[in-house]
């Protein structure tokens, strides 16, 4: 593998629920609970789950966006801090899962280099990454004018350049006035718009278009690393197309990585080299892209990809159609968070929690039946079917 | 009247233009398309080409200045929802050239359109962040839009649950709904249990609904006036779309513009804000509730008390919805509204959008990318391209045969789930810019079948077989437009 760009330990993002009269704190919703991230240099990363899984959260707590409940998140850590870390964590999961004790914490987040803590770090972490928010019309300040959107972080951050400064940080160049303009209107026309669109307001395109000027605006810094929230959701097909071959282009010229988080499975196979897929706060299945289409073990992954709407009005499919209502991550289901919605679950599922395991080769999965269901799927049909009903 | 014969919505030579600095941008030049009733039209095509303007144009939410629809008609039933309009461009053109606001007749307009958008046509918007006021909480917005459009239905519901009141009770003590119950508010358990969230769920509606048939026995004679004073508005607002003459028809309007700002809204947020508040608010609530739980928001209780910015994506698309559902509207235009769900809730979604059209005969308009559900979903599909309908099929039809060249090339670059190793294909160039197009065909730049005629001559609109129309000088037949 290539080389780890971030690294997040025991991330942890709880929100207050409030309520009553005064507004008293009635409990916490568990938007991301226990997660363990890696990042490589130059991959792209997609997030899959459901809708309010804390994929989003996810996101800005891994960029640092909004401070975490507890965690630890390390950029480009060395070797020796890569071996302390793991022993770190595989002794702090040991237990199964529970909160963390004081001192435990204490060690998370006094590991020296953790970004959350660290102000110095923070600040040169901030300019080596972007953000692409799911919704483009909140995100694009309405009073700026398309190229001041554009502009603004190559105006805080400078585009860096070949070679490093006397700190042995990344070289910047600020641009300034016509070579500024040119090089924002060389970033626009490839995101297919055009020269009369940067004197225009946020208000006056499509929808589309908006999600564009976002990415634009995102990759005009030339991060190092991008979180793309939904990024084409907003696109019909052929910009998609369009704009998912951009990204594939702009990775292989400036080894950026992506998360990508997007509900549609048909991008993040396109797309992603490894994908996550997270359940309430929790990832439960881990692969890179190709073994995790051909095999997906976890319960709740083979009933995402059963549910892929196909482009024919003449397919049937046999889909798997989860039962039960959607819990909430404010009283997330004990054991298996998935068990009251599992076709697999037995009695162990609703006590005990299923850690992640590997169950092929860089294959992780959390499901106490996983073994189980790889023989058995495959005995029954060849597992591969179950990717098959989605085509 | 058989209620699915004919056409819910026929919009015809409609055009709308935003006059911005850089020019005039000719967002829609000449769509025309009709709705039939309890169908579902898709309409696809790539960003930017007029999708959304369609749909804010029917709901006369285009933003003025710098927007205007300049002429065509949107008819539902006799009414023509623009006519109005029409003569305020009028005025305009010929006494200023420029866009002015006709304050007093837009004012006027916009009270009684405020109706018209709620009980009859609602939208479910792209981004639903934008469609939320965010200073207030996802339940007074759900329940404005209630109170404002739906008071009939929720008076008679409380009523009818003052008839049933000693059944409501005994079901809260047995723990549960056990049968059934004639009447509106039997039609609302039906639906609660259908949600089956188990009693506690259950048990908060019927809570409710006793305390509101409680406080409507108190004050009987005052509700139900509010009733029939209710069932009359709606009568006259129905009475509309008919074919009656211009005459009654401007009397009718001028009635219902002053019921409209009767109702309007400052008061009703002080109401809201009341401790204890009149039943048909807290009717509004309970409903409320319930719609969250019908668009399967978990713990939906806790989240009416949210603000908007503390939902995720799909949350609030899901809230979004939630709103354009509240008041079982004849005419749903859905703008993207699954593209912030992941595919599991969007079956969900699509799911109810089908039992509307089926329970209901809601013709249902539905704006996507996603060739996927436009596949599963529609019976119809137009598609645009740069302001125009190009191609309008049946959904089968359109897959299997498409015509226009843009539909060939939008149908060939859907990444395909099954075939990662194909190269995505791209349709060459780029989108047109709206205030030069290209003249002729706007298609003709990024054509692999252009000839000389494309760049001259706009294609006229062909009908190749029965329902499938084109415009493209590739295709000769009978000419429909
Ligand atoms: N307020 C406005 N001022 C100026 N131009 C506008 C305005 N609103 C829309 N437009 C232009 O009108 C055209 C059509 O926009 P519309 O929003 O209908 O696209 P769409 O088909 O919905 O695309 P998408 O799929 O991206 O949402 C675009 O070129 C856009 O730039
Ligand atoms: N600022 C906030 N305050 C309170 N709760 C929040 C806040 N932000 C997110 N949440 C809650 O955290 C949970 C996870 O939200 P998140 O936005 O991460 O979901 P998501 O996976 O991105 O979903 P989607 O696909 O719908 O965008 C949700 O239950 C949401 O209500
Ligand atoms: S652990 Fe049990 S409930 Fe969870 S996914 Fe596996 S089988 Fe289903
Ligand atoms: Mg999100
Ligand atoms: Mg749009």
């Amino acid at each position: 593998m290539s080389e780890i760009l971030l690294k997040g330990i025991g991330i942890r993002k709880y929100f207050p629920i409030r309520g009553g009269v005064s507004g008293r704190t009635l409990g916490y919703v568990h938007a991301v609970d226990d997660v363990n991230i890696t990042i490589y240099k130059g991959e792209t990363i997609g997030v899959v789950g459901e809708s309010g899984c804390g994929k989003t959260t996810l996101g800005r707590v891994v960029l640092d966006l909004i401070d975490p409940t507890t965690g630890a998140l390390f950029y480009k850590p060395n070797e020796s801090e890569m071996s302390q870390l793991e022993q770190l964590y595989s002794e702090l999961t040991s237990g199964g899962a529970r909160e963390l004790k004081k001192e435990e914490k204490k060690i998370l987040n006094t590991t020296k280099d953790n970004i959350y803590k660290s102000r110095r770090k923070k600040k040169d972490f901030r300019s080596r990454v972007q953000i692409v928010f799911q919704d483009p019309v909140s995100s694009l300040d309405p009073r700026m004018l398309i190229k001041d959107v554009i502009f603004e972080p190559i105006k805080i951050n400078g585009i860096p350049v070949e070679g490093e400064d006397d700190n042995g940080k990344q070289k910047r160049v600020r641009l300034r006035g016509d070579a500024a303009t040119k090089y924002i209107l060389d970033i626009v026309t490839e995101m297919g718009l055009n020269e009369d669109h940067l004197f225009r307001f946020p208000h006056e395109f499509s929808g589309g278009q908006r999600q564009r000027i976002a990415i634009a605006r995102a990759i005009a810094v030339k991060p190092e690393f991008i979180v793309l929230d939904e990024p084409t959701s907003a696109l019909d097909v052929s910009v998609q197309a369009q704009i998912l071959s951009l990204l594939k282009n702009l990775q292989q010229k400036y080894n950026v990585a992506y998360m990508f988080i997007t509900h549609n499975l048909a991008v993040i196979r396109a797309v992603s080299t490894r994908v996550i897929v997270m359940y309430l706060g929790k990832i439960v299945e881990e692969a890179l892209t190709d073994e995790l289409f051909e095999y997906p073990i976890h319960p709740y992954t083979q009933a995402l990809i059963s549910a892929i709407p196909v482009p024919d009005p003449n397919f049937k499919r046999s889909r798997i159609v989860l039962s039960g209502d959607v819990p909430s991550p404010a009283n997330p289901p004990s054991g298996c968070r998935f068990h009251t919605r599992c076709r697999f679950a037995k009695e162990i599922c609703s006590t005990e929690e299923p850690k992640l395991k590997e169950i092929r080769t860089g294959h992780v999965v959390a499901c106490h039946f996983a073994e189980d269901i790889l023989k058995t799927e495959s005995e029954r049909t060849g597992i591969k079917k179950i990717s098959e009903i989605a085509i | 009247m058989n209620k699915l014969v004919g056409e819910a919505l026929v919009v015809k030579d409609l055009k709308t233009q935003f006059f911005i600095y850089d020019g005039v941008v000719k967002a829609l030049e000449d769509v025309s398309f009709i709705l039939k009733k309890g169908e579902v039209l898709g309409i696809v095509g790539e960003t930017g080409c007029g999708k959304s303007v369609t749909a804010y144009s029917i709901m006369r939410l285009i933003p003025d200045p710098p927007g205007r629809i300049i002429s065509g008609q949107i008819k539902m039933g006799d009414y023509d929802l623009i006519k109005g309009m029409d003569q305020e461009v009028d005025i305009i053109l010929k006494k200023r050239p420029k866009i002015r606001h006709h304050n007093k007749m837009i004012k006027k307009n916009e009270y009684l359109y405020n109706k018209i958008r709620g009980r009859y046509i609602s939208m479910i918007f792209q981004e639903p962040m934008a469609a939320l006021n965010p200073v207030f909480t996802v339940e007074d917005q759900i329940v404005e839009s209630l109170y404002l459009h739906s008071k009939t239905k929720i008076l008679r519901v409380i009523k009818s649950a003052s008839e049933h009141i000693s059944d409501l009770q005994s079901f809260k003590d047995k723990g549960g709904i056990t049968s059934e119950l004639s009447g509106e508010v039997g039609v609302e358990l039906q639906k609660i249990k259908i949600q089956k969230k188990g009693f506690e769920s259950e048990g908060k509606h019927l809570e409710m609904l006793i305390d509101e048939a409680t406080k409507y026995l108190a004050k009987k004679n005052k509700y139900d006036e509010m009733l029939k004073e209710s069932i009359e508005v709606d009568s006259l607002e129905d009475s509309l779309f008919g074919n009656i003459g211009e005459e009654e028809r401007a009397r009718i309007l001028k009635v219902l513009s002053k019921e409209a700002k009767k109702s309007h809204l400052t008061r009703l947020t002080k109401r809201l804000k009341k401790r204890n508040p009149d039943p048909v608010i807290s009717e509004a609530r309970r409903e409320a509730f319930g719609l969250l739980e019908s668009v399967n928001i978990p713990n939906a209780f806790q989240i009416l008390k949210n603000y908007p910015h503390e939902l995720s994506g799909g949350m609030l698309q899901r809230v979004v919805i939630a709103i354009a559902l509240s008041n079982d509207p004849q005419i749903l235009i859905a703008d993207e509204p699954t593209t912030a769900l992941d595919v599991t809730i969007q079956a969900q979604i699509l799911e109810l959008l089908r039992d509307l059209r089926k329970n209901r005969g809601t013709s249902i308009i539905l704006i996507t990318h996603d060739l996927g559900v436009i596949a599963e979903m529609c019976d119809r599909v137009a598609v645009m391209y740069a302001g125009n309908v190009v191609e309008t099929a049946p959904a089968i039809e359109l897959f299997h045969n498409p015509k226009h060249p843009y539909t060939i090339g939008l149908l060939q670059s859907i990444p395909r789930i099954d075939d990662p190793t194909k190269k995505l294909n791209i349709i060459r160039g780029t989108v047109p810019n709206l205030i030069k197009p290209p003249t002729g065909c706007r298609f003709n730049p990024r054509c692999q079948f252009a000839f000389d005629k494309c760049t001259v001559e706009i294609p006229p609109t062909i009908e190749t077989s029965e329902g499938h129309t084109v415009a493209c000088h590739l295709f000769s037949g009978k000419e429909v437009r």
